[in-house]
Formats: structure tokens, C-alpha cells, sequence
């Protein structure tokens, strides 16, 4: 079932990035395109970076935080370990436009500002729930490895961090959803991706060039989005 | 020379004393019986066994060397632990739950695939099993596959919190049997806590009961019948005990059969035919319902004998179990 939805994803997605040049030319005959703002880059292009985009910093994000959550989980205390809950709650509230707003001054135009603020907007939800999902692993679990001899690092990769996955892979698919979305936000600070054509579609009030952008962004949301169904399924 | 002896051992959480002076000393080869009320300290002192709790004073020698000498891990791996918990590994199939310890001392795959077959075998569970998720379990089944796991490396001493704690009575007695079957022919030291009575009386060899963090009595369970006017001793083991005494002796294992055939004939006495498990409650409980003062047991292969109610104390005071 999930592969058939995945499967249905990719198929529209494809079709879409490389089929629309019939869909513009069809559209030209009615409404002739205006020549300043014929979009000059190939959407698959556009798709390619808007991914770098995207996923570079959540996976980067994903590395960073769950390496400092299993540190501050085996040798953090309880002070700590609940700032880092409470900081990714915060995180979670605060605007990405903010975030890449606040990057220029620092970074400048580009993609990197762009990056910069999704990775740190990613950092915090994913840190949060490693640190809950590895604090709530049930003490009767983690008495009886402990009990059989364990030692830290045996308790944590064989028995708390598999135990803990589903909870980090929710921190993970809130990110890299959001991520894929936020990225498009990027073209306002010169960032490429598929903010590009939403960006200029909305000045000219162009909807197909809109359209052009925002689909294959929601169609790698959605595809995001069913990679961890999979998963959550299969556990329940 | 004991294989676990307590000295002296205080703990205590904060300004409640968990263990208070605790010593006891328990044989090579024995299944003691720890017993007593809800928060007297019975869990406490096991992890103090196997130092998942620090202890404050007082000493605990295992196997001739403190506890303290051992490096915690490997002090760990060496001790059969079976939590109140169960604590199975929800994300390991049965075969990976029972195999954590021997995988932890790196033995061979192959080694620990027939040392597996070999602890299914006597314990009741099928090969299904070995595929299944915790999640898939019976409560029972759980339970057993939890002392599979503290099985699985073949350790001497064993310390099982309410191995079978959360299994309804009849279950309970399944496994309870079988563990006993399997302890006959493993000889483990073990400490076994409980707080139900019965659990003691059939399993133990000594029953341990505390209260409070300090030891009562330590006696086979017969000898504390003796003790049953002491204050603590009688409220907890109940003015009943001698009653529950009974179902510790099975009528088979008393070497009664043959012997004492007489009056078979006689037609006046209730004849109760002698079924396999059958103890010397189930054979007071036939007097009772008897009309007259005896009844006649009846052996498969026969033979009959007649009992009366002073016989059933000579038969359990001649027991040796
Ligand atoms: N980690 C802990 N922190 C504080 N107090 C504790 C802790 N563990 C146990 N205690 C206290 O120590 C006492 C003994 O607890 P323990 O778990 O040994 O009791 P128990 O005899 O095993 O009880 P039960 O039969 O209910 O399992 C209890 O009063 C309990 O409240
Ligand atoms: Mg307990």
C-alpha cells in the first residue's frame, strides 16, 4: 500500500518536471508569454538545488543532534537534558523566515544563509526528541540491560537508541517536511531552488509559473512524508 | 562454604533504611527463598548482589571474592538476573532476548543456537516462540522467556525478583512446577524473591522472610511451622501455614506406594484414585469430605492403602524433600 503511494509520488513528480515545457508551450498559444520573464534555468535544475538545499542541512542537522543528544543523554544531567526539550519546543515556534532574515547580516545573499537557518531550525526539534525519546525508554528495559551487564555504550546502541527511533525519526520527518517547504523562502535572500519561480510568478502575478514551483515542493513533502508512514506503520 | 554470604548490609534511601543490618548466608547449590512485605527491602537487596545499587555498609562475598573486586559489567554477566519487571527487549525477537548475555561474552553463534535449543527443551516453549516479539507474548510466556534470559549463559548464581509475578495463579502454578523441575536438574544457587506463601512452600529450600530491611527467620519451610507464634512470623505466614505445608509433598515422591495394603477390601472407605502431582493437601482435603476417619489412595497399578488423618503427619514429618 505504501509502496503504491510512493510509487504514484515519484511517478507525478517526474512527469511533472519534465513534462511542463509542453504544459507552458500549450499555455503560450492562448496567453502569449511575456519574454522578460521566461524562467531561463531548467526546472530538473531547479528541483537539484532546491534538494541540496533542503535535505544538506537536515541531514546535517540530523547527524549533529543525535550525536549530542546520545552525549547528553549518557552524560548530560537532568538540567540539561530538559533545556535541550524546552529549547527544541521554542525552536519549533520560531518563523523560518525569521531565522533566514537574521542569517544575511552574517553569511550575506546565497544559498548558504538559507542552508545555515534550516539547519538550525532542524537541530532543534531532532535534538529534543532524541533526548525525550531516549529518556523515555521504561526503566524496567533499561534496569534489565543494565542487570545482564551492560555497559553505557552497549545499553545505548543495542537497546535505548533502537527503542528511541520512532520518537527521533518523528523529530526528523517534522524537520525535513518543513525543510523542504522553508526552502523555498531561500529565493527572497538569493538562495536558488524552487522559490525561484514562486518568487517571480507572485511578482508578475503569473500563476503557472507558480504553479511551476510550488508542485514539485509539494510532491517531495508528500514523498517525504510517506517515507516515514512506512516506517510508523510497520511499528504500530 | 557458602556461595553468597551477607554481612551486615545497610542501605538506605535518603533517611529510610531499605536494608538494615541484613545477613544471611546461602549454600551452593540452594533455592533460597527471599519473602516478605511489599517495600521491606527484598529487590534492594538482590541489586545490592549484583551492585546495581551501592550499598552503604556491610559486605556481600560471592563465590569466596567481594563483590567490590569484580569489575560491575562482568560481575553482572557472571549472575543470572531476572528483573520484577521482565524488561524484555521489545525490539529483539525471543532468540536475540535469550541470546543478550551470551552475545555479551562473545560466544560463537553456533554455541549459543544449541545452548537456546537446549533451554527450550526444558522449559514448555515451543521453536514458534523463538521468532516472536515480546509484544506477541503471553503474560506467561514473557515471564518464562525472562528466565530463559538469565538462563542463557549457564551462570551458578541466579537472582530472580517475582519471576512469575504477573501470571494469573493457574499459569503460575505451571511454571512453578516446571522451574522446580528444571532446578532439580541444574542445581543453581539461587535467590528467589517472592510474597506469596505457597510460592515459597512449594519452591524453596529455605525461606528467607524479612521485614523492614532485617532478617526474621531463615528455616526450611517446615521448621518455621515451629515458629509461628512469633509475632511477625504467624501474621505473615498466616495461622494457616501448617494447612499450606501440606501442598509442599507430593504423594508420589513419599515412597508410599506398595507398602501398607491392607483392608482394600474394606468398602466403608471413600477410595481417591492417586493422580500424578497429587500432594498431601489434595489427600486431607479427601478426609475431610470422607465420612468416616480414613480413606483408601488407590496406585495405578492397584495397590491400595488406607490413611487416616494422624497418618498425614507421619507421612509429611517423614518426607524428605
Ligand atoms: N531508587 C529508590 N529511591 C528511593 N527509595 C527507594 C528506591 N528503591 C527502593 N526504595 C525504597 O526502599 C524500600 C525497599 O524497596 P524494595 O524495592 O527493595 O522493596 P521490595 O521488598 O522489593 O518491595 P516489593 O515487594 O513491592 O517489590 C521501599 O520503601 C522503597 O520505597
Ligand atoms: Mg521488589
Amino acid at each position: 500500500m505504501i509502496w503504491v503511494r510512493r510509487a504514484a509520488i515519484i511517478s507525478l513528480f517526474v512527469l511533472f518536471v519534465f513534462g511542463f515545457g509542453y504544459v507552458e508551450a500549450l499555455y503560450s498559444i492562448i496567453v502569449p508569454l511575456r519574454p522578460a520573464i521566461v524562467e531561463r534555468t531548467a526546472l530538473y535544475v531547479l528541483v537539484w538545488q532546491h534538494l541540496v538545499i533542503a535535505l544538506v542541512p537536515t541531514l546535517a542537522a540530523l547527524a549533529i543532534s543525535a550525536a549530542s543528544g546520545c552525549l547528553l543523554h549518557v552524560y548530560g544531567n537532568e538540567e540539561l537534558k530538559s533545556l535541550a526539550i524546552s529549547l527544541g519546543s521554542i525552536g519549533e515556534t520560531f518563523p523560518s523566515v525569521a531565522i533566514i532574515a537574521l542569517s544575511v547580516p552574517v553569511l550575506g545573499y546565497g544559498n548558504l544563509p538559507c542552508m545555515l537557518a534550516l539547519f538550525i531550525y532542524a537541530v532543534l526539534p531532532i535534538l529534543r526528541n532524541t533526548v525525550t525519546g531516549l529518556s523515555e525508554v521504561p526503566r524496567g528495559i533499561t534496569e534489565a540491560a543494565r542487570g545482564m551487564g551492560m555497559d553505557k555504550f552497549q545499553m545505548l546502541f543495542k537497546v535505548e537508541l533502537p527503542l528511541a527511533w520512532p520518537v527521533m525519526a518523528a523529530g526528523l520527518r517534522i524537520a525535513l517536511i518543513i525543510n523542504i517547504s522553508a526552502a523555498t523562502l531561500g529565493a527572497t535572500v538569493g538562495a536558488g531552488g524552487l522559490g525561484i519561480p514562486i518568487v517571480a510568478g507572485i511578482r508578475t502575478y503569473d500563476i503557472l509559473m507558480v504553479i511551476k514551483g510550488t508542485m514539485p515542493v509539494l510532491l517531495m513533502a508528500l514523498f517525504a512524508d510517506s517515507m516515514f508512514a512506512g516506517r510508523s506503520e510497520k511499528r504500530a | 562454604m557458602a556461595m553468597i554470604s551477607i554481612e551486615a548490609l545497610y542501605k538506605s534511601y535518603g533517611k529510610q533504611a531499605a536494608l538494615d543490618g541484613f545477613s544471611l548466608e546461602v549454600e551452593e547449590g540452594e533455592l533460597l527463598i527471599l519473602i516478605g512485605p511489599s517495600g521491606c527491602g527484598k529487590s534492594t537487596l538482590l541489586k545490592c548482589v549484583n551492585r546495581m545499587v551501592q550499598y552503604d555498609s556491610g559486605s556481600i562475598v560471592l563465590a569466596g571474592r567481594p563483590v567490590s573486586d569484580y569489575k560491575e559489567e562482568l560481575l553482572r554477566r557472571g549472575i543470572g538476573y531476572c528483573i520484577q519487571e521482565v524488561g524484555l527487549f521489545p525490539h529483539m525477537d525471543v532468540y536475540e532476548n535469550i541470546a543478550v548475555v551470551p552475545r555479551l561474552l562473545r560466544w560463537p553463534e553456533e554455541r549459543i543456537k544449541e545452548r537456546v535449543d537446549r533451554l527450550l527443551a526444558i522449559s514448555g516453549l515451543s521453536a514458534d516462540h523463538l521468532k516472536k516479539y515480546p509484544r506477541q507474548l503471553s503474560g506467561g510466556e514473557a515471564q518464562r522467556v525472562g528466565v530463559l534470559r538469565a538462563l542463557a549463559s549457564d551462570p551458578p548464581v541466579m537472582l530472580m525478583d517475582e519471576p512469575f509475578g504477573a501470571v494469573d495463579p493457574l499459569n503460575r502454578h505451571t511454571l512453578q512446577a516446571e522451574f522446580l523441575k528444571m532446578q532439580k536438574q541444574l542445581k543453581k544457587t539461587v535467590v528467589f524473591v517472592t510474597h506469596d506463601v505457597d510460592e515459597a512452600i512449594l519452591l524453596a529450600d529455605r525461606i528467607a522472610l524479612m521485614e523492614k530491611g532485617r532478617l526474621v527467620a531463615v528455616d526450611e519451610p517446615a521448621g518455621l511451622e515451629a515458629r509461628l507464634d512469633e509475632g511477625f512470623i504467624g501474621d505473615f505466614l498466616g495461622r494457616e501455614y501448617p494447612l499450606r505445608l501440606l501442598s509442599r509433598y507430593e504423594i508420589k515422591e513419599l515412597g508410599l506406594c506398595g507398602q501398607n495394603v491392607e483392608n482394600a477390601a474394606d468398602g466403608k472407605d471413600m477410595r481417591i484414585a492417586m493422580e500424578p502431582g497429587m500432594t498431601l493437601k489434595d489427600l486431607l482435603s479427601g478426609l475431610i469430605r470422607a465420612q468416616g476417619d480414613a480413606v483408601l489412595l488407590t496406585t495405578p497399578e492397584g495397590a491400595g492403602m488406607r490413611i487416616t488423618f494422624s497418618d498425614i503427619k507421619c507421612l509429611m514429618q517423614g518426607a524428605k524433600r
